[in-house]
């Protein structure tokens, strides 16, 4: 007989996809990152980067995909995820302690897939204390 | 509809017709107000908000994205003239929007 012990539970998950050229379009007409959109730390963060476009295209995925999990609107700076400039990875995004404690969030996990093919996915998986 | 309103409507239709024609490489006479945007016009969210943010800046808005959200939620915009009616609707009720019938 299988048991597990559980310490969180799954509260929602999410998934979107860009195509990342369209961030490199934004960035070559010459529009600055939204901080109706990014964080000063994410605009900081991302813009320092060579592939800035994809920074923030990762960053734009984490965030329609966290609306799609929670299910409901939300300020997008709230959530911060700050690339690590890997193909493939997983990473933990930064939600702010009001959405946290508003969702009954403990931990949230992203995984990134940027395709050959130009394409960012990004998918995101929302914890809760299990019993909670 | 006051003149002060008619005019920013008139400004606000312009807008969004030639952000829309230059974004979805469309000549500006094939749109109308009844444009679905996401099956004619191949449109998502993406471009909506950049168009907010354009908004924003040129009109000096605040407005949260939660309380779009809260509001889309709502009231969803699907054709080109929605879009026309939610964009004036922001730039006179910013935030209080969320309290308006429209």
């Amino acid at each position: 007989m299988l048991s597990f012990k559980v310490k969180n539970r799954l509260l929602g998950c999410g998934i979107d996809t860009e195509h990342i050229i369209r961030f490199a379009q934004l960035e070559l007409k010459g529009n600055k990152p939204s901080p109706f959109i990014f964080s000063p730390k994410e605009i900081e963060y991302c813009s320092a980067l060579a592939d800035s476009w994809i920074a923030f295209c990762t960053a734009f995925c984490c965030k329609e995909a966290l609306f799609k999990a929670l299910q409901s609107p939300y300020d997008f700076t709230a959530c911060e995820l700050l690339w690590n400039g890997k193909k493939r990875t997983h990473i933990s995004p930064t939600l702010s302690k009001a959405l946290c404690k508003q969702h009954h969030i403990t931990d949230s996990r992203a995984y990134i897939e940027i395709t050959d093919s130009g394409e960012c996915i990004v998918s995101i998986f929302l914890f809760g204390q299990a019993g909670g | 509809m006051a003149d002060s309103d008619q005019k920013d409507y008139n400004e606000i239709r312009e807008l969004v017709y030639d952000y829309f024609s230059e974004e979805c490489d469309i000549a500006k006479e094939k749109i109308s107000d009844t444009t679905n945007i996401i099956e004619e016009l191949e449109g998502d969210s993406l471009m909506l908000l950049s168009l907010l943010e354009i908004v924003r800046k040129k009109y000096s808005l605040s407005i949260e994205l939660k309380t779009l959200g809260k509001h889309l939620m709502k009231k969803p915009a699907h054709t080109v003239g929605d879009v026309i009616n939610l964009t004036t609707a922001i730039v006179k009720y910013g935030d209080d929007i969320i309290n308006v019938e429209l």
